[in-house]
């Protein structure tokens, strides 16, 4: 069943790797108005990170300021053995982690939940998921942001990485220091858990 | 595979054997379409004051000091490069060294003279470079005149 007609499915518009590439190489001889243009190109996206990961629109806004002012102080340094967003990123997931230490409010660790006898373990397969199909309104993106929140943070910055900020297995081992079997893991733990909690929604049994 | 002992196995972070590694592979694979709720989310916004304000605070912000290899390194290849220089410039005089070229003269000259004596032995009648200077002497010593042939 079709919920309701939603919003397209939105693409994470990523910059031309020649030019991306030659502004990096300008931005490591402290060209500001370099950095301005990598600036505009990822604000958007590190902001979205940052406050599903933090969950406090105000301090997300001022954690991705110093994303990039501690890009900029630091781009000399930057090797390019990651991509520049695989960085940025890094960047943000630490920051990220940093503040929720000192703030000492560790989202609950999320503890997956099996379903019902009836749906069995694992239906992510299940054609209801098909993208065609899935279409969001208001109230669901609430419900999929609300479970994206539920998380615990391990799976959250994977789901996050890979569904939503579409960067490969290894860049996300490099960018949260895991290993790759380890991404894989709880990306799917991730998944089960947003399909589980979406699940009611796509059997209409949860009033619209 | 119990799929429930697998998921036990993921959430415990604990390592996977090949069989459930292609599992899991495969289940991730099943389950692309989760990623399409991720995209339906809208993308954020920051505001334009936001912008200004950081551009404000790197304008003022102090860049990272360059690493200290960085920084010591343009000093350092000056003096390689000029005691390379000086080496080059000054060793030739100081060392005494024979010429290659000396003692390839000196390889061509034994190897021409071996030449020239090894034709002598074959051309001159069986006989040694040696036997053959002898005879060459020995005949010098009876070089005898035109009287002695008229008395002869």
């Amino acid at each position: 069943m079709e919920l309701c007609l939603g919003a397209s499915i939105l693409k994470r518009t990523q910059p031309d790797p020649a030019v991306e590439s030659a502004l990096v190489e300008r931005c490591k001889r402290q060209d500001a108005e370099a950095f301005g243009k990598i600036v505009d190109a990822y604000q958007n996206r590190v902001y979205g990170f940052v406050r599903r990961m933090i969950r406090d629109n105000d301090e997300a806004a001022d954690i991705t300021q110093e994303v990039f002012i501690r890009a900029y102080q630091a781009f000399i340094r930057f090797d390019g053995r990651s991509s520049l967003r695989t960085w940025l990123f890094r960047i943000a997931h630490n920051l990220c982690v940093d503040r929720v230490r000192k703030h000492d409010r560790m989202p609950t660790e999320f503890h997956l939940d099996n379903g019902s006898e009836e749906d069995g373990p694992m239906d992510v397969a299940d054609s209801r998921w098909d993208p065609q199909h899935l279409v969001l309104d208001d109230e669901l993106r609430k419900v999929v942001e609300t479970a994206i929140a539920n998380m615990s943070e391990k799976l959250r910055s994977v789901l996050l990485l890979h569904d939503q900020e579409d960067l490969a297995y290894d860049e996300i081992a490099q960018a949260l220091d895991l290993p790759i079997g380890t991404v894989k893991s709880r990306l799917f733990l991730a998944r089960n858990h947003l399909q589980t909690v979406l699940s009611p929604y796509l059997k209409g049994e949860v009033s619209q | 595979m119990n799929l429930n002992e697998l998921l036990q196995k993921l959430e415990s972070e604990s390592g996977l054997n090949e069989q459930e590694q292609v599992l899991l592979d495969q289940l991730l694979a099943e389950s692309e379409g989760v990623k399409a709720s991720l995209q339906h989310l809208e993308e954020d916004q920051l505001s334009m004051a936001w912008r200004s304000e950081l551009s404000s605070k790197l304008a003022t912000m102090p860049v990272a000091p360059k690493p200290r290899w960085l920084v010591w390194i343009r000093p350092v290849a000056g003096l390689a490069l000029a005691g390379a220089l000086a080496t080059v410039a000054f060793l030739p005089k100081s060392i005494d060294r024979p010429a290659p070229v000396q003692a390839d003269v000196e390889r061509e000259l034994v190897s021409l003279h071996r030449e020239v004596v090894t034709n002598r032995d074959v051309t001159e009648f069986g006989l040694t470079a040696y036997e053959s200077r002898e005879t060459k002497e020995s005949d010098s010593l009876h070089d005898w005149s035109e009287a002695d042939l008229g008395i002869l």
